[in-house]
């Protein structure tokens, strides 16, 4: 059984975005960290390394779609424990919505064959749309599970894994394969070795394009019409005084009342 | 950072050391300094099980069997940490417990000891100084006195970091009678050999997560083969391992005083006096900018001793320089960045309070300024001649 974790590589969580009045936008770390792995492809990175561990997964291949900089998302999941990473990238792939992602996604899990479950992120921080792994396995024809807070079983054809929902969580079973999208319940992800550091960087990661996948037109059918930026929240403090604590919290409830906030 | 000194494989190893220590030491932080005390062996664990302990040392005892420029990486992130303490522990176990261990102890000994230090299982320790003979280490009173094919200890040791947490010392005590640095031997205690005790765990100015100890040696034996090196190399053994500790020292400090310049940048770009941010007073922007320009200067000094140590030179006079201008240094900025924080600088809800404090090891600890000094003049010759008798 292989397994596919399906990665991009993002901006750090503490960059800064900023959206120009011509729409264009950029994404600027003031600390000058680096692009990352998506801070929620960790747990999905972790939850195919266990898969491996504890499920008896073969392989456990990390994909991203993107330039040549990404493959230091992918030296990520190599230094985690993935065994195997490939390159999605191709000029043709430039400007890909999710629909043109999940499209080449689906197609590079069909030529790694014989995948049975694919693990996404539950969104990636910079789109943050979510989209993609439900699209992916429309591509596929497979079952998506999304919202994944826990893999309890896999076997016998099928795997049984708890979703975590607004009110609650459920338990549901699904004939493989399955494209499953994680949250950040369901485990806590490692860190990259030393040792699995130095491996990674060693790595050749092969580079599938178009040609390899078979697949053309990706583009994208969404058309951004108008980007701007959200007007800067406007607000004011005030000190609530007294001379006592007493007096002080019945001043805020007042206030509180007054402002209909309770 | 782009970087002659440092590769894309060298930028994912800082960037994983950084989230250990934002993720597994600064969230810990105040909790730690109040207990006095952080857990070693826990986080010791963590950090051995990710091969952090044993960079530079060979593959075949777990070690990652790479250069020094990896565990300056590795300094250079812990001494970013919200608090000195840990990391002085962390490099208590990489940097001056188990250098002499690593290079001149037996293969049975690295295995028994060493081996365990790299995967963190085992909490090292350093124990040279003695209540009356600290940086004056050819001062020691410590005995190790051979009986049959043992030797017994008797003696105290203090200032010993990680000292209440320790499996094992790297000990210097006296074998011979020969006076000064020849009759002594370095030496592997276990402490939890017959006769080993915890006399007290200091309290201390800073540096308070990390417990600090008095150590008791009343007729403690060990096996002649815990002994690191020929008997009576000790003194020469010890001062070799003393380069690495004070590179380690120096690197830590280089990045501490950094963090502590750039948050004190972020403070004075958020605080306004008379209408104007802080940082716009020439006076400010210009001592901030003229403090960097010290810290970088001390950065390059430490990266040619990196070079210096990985070619294989004594790097005994640069190190010494190093260590001298860090610690002199690391004051200058404490003080400096404190005096701009202000009343916010004073107060222990700030950890400008708390770097202030960790800063005074530096001058005083793993041989102080004064006794750098003497290496210096010794090295330049320029020490007072010894009248003839």
């Amino acid at each position: 059984m292989k397994v596919v974790v399906c990665t991009k590589q993002t901006p750090s969580t503490t960059a800064d975005l900023t959206v120009r009045p011509d729409g264009s936008v950029s994404w600027d770390d003031p600390g000058g960290k680096p692009n990352v792995v998506n801070p929620w492809d960790e747990y999905s990175i972790e939850e195919g390394i266990r898969l491996k561990e504890n499920h008896g997964a073969s392989d456990v291949i990390a994909l991203t779609m993107g330039g040549d900089e990404s493959q230091e998302a992918l030296k990520t999941a190599l230094a985690m424990g993935c065994t195997e990473a490939i390159l999605l990238s191709d000029a043709a792939f430039a400007g890909a919505d999710t629909l043109g992602t999940a499209k080449v996604l689906a197609a590079a899990i069909n030529k790694v064959g014989d995948v049975q479950i694919a693990i996404f992120g539950k969104s990636a921080i910079d789109g943050d749309t979510g989209q993609t792994a439900v699209q992916t396995a429309r591509k596929l024809g497979w079952t998506p599970l999304t919202f994944v807070s826990a893999i309890t079983a896999v076997g016998n054809g099928q795997i049984t894994v708890e979703r975590l929902l607004d009110d609650g969580k459920e338990t549901v079973t699904a004939p493989l394969p399955v494209v499953i999208s994680t949250v950040k319940e369901i485990n806590e992800p490692r860190y990259p070795s030393f040792m699995g550091i130095r491996k990674a960087s060693r790595a050749t990661i092969p580079v599938w394009g178009a040609g390899d996948l078979g697949v053309d037109g990706v583009g994208s059918k969404v058309d951004w019409s108008k980007v701007y930026a959200l007007p800067a929240r406007e607000g004011s403090v005030e000190i609530i005084d007294g001379d006592s604590v007493q007096q002080k919290a019945a001043k805020l409830v007042a206030k509180l009342f007054e402002e209909k906030v309770i | 950072m782009s970087s002659i000194y440092f590769n894309a494989e060298h930028e994912a190893f800082r960037q994983m050391v950084r989230k250990f220590v934002e993720t597994e030491i600064n969230p810990h932080v105040e909790e730690w300094e109040a207990a006095g005390i952080f857990p070693a062996h826990q986080l010791f664990k963590k950090m051995g099980n990710l091969g952090l302990l044993g960079l530079t040392y060979p593959e075949e005892y777990g070690g990652g069997g790479v250069d020094y420029w990896y565990q300056t990486i590795l300094m250079e992130e812990i001494g970013k940490a919200d608090a000195a303490g840990p990391p002085l522990g962390i490099a208590v176990q990489t940097d001056m417990a188990t250098p002499a261990l690593a290079e001149n102890g037996s293969d049975t000994l690295k295995r028994e000891y060493l081996a365990p230090a790299i995967a963190g299982d085992l909490v090292a320790a350093i124990a040279i100084s003695e209540p009356g003979a600290g940086s004056d280490v050819a001062g020691i009173k410590t005995w190790a006195r051979r009986d049959g094919g043992d030797y017994l200890i008797n003696g105290s040791k203090m200032w010993i970091t990680n000292g209440t947490q320790a499996d094992f010392l790297c000990l210097l005590a006296r074998t011979s009678d020969e006076r000064g640095f020849r009759g002594m031997s370095l030496f592997v205690v276990p402490t939890q050999a017959a006769g080993f005790s915890v006399s007290r765990k200091l309290d201390k100015l800073g540096h308070r997560s990390s417990d600090t100890a008095i150590l008791a040696f009343d007729d403690v034996r060990v096996p002649e083969a815990n002994r690191i090196g020929p008997e009576g190399m000790g003194f020469i053994l010890q001062m070799r391992q003393f380069q690495r500790e004070r590179l380690a020292g120096t690197l830590m400090g280089v990045s501490g005083m950094e963090k502590m310049i750039r948050r004190t940048i972020t403070y004075c770009r958020e605080r306004e006096t008379f209408g104007q941010p802080l940082i716009d007073n020439q006076y400010i922007h210009f001592r901030i900018a003229e403090l960097l320009t010290e810290v970088e200067a001390l950065r390059q000094l430490a990266y040619h001793c990196v070079r210096l140590y990985i070619a294989g030179e004594d790097v005994t006079k640069e190190v010494s320089m190093a260590k001298l201008k860090g610690g002199r240094l690391s004051r200058e900025v404490a003080d400096t960045c404190l005096q701009f924080h202000g009343g916010m600088g004073y107060v222990e809800e700030y950890p400008m309070a708390r770097y202030f404090r960790d800063s005074r090891l530096m001058s005083v600890g793993g041989g102080a300024d004064e006794i750098m000094l003497g290496i210096i003049a010794k090295y330049e010759d320029i020490l007072p001649r010894r009248k003839k008798a």
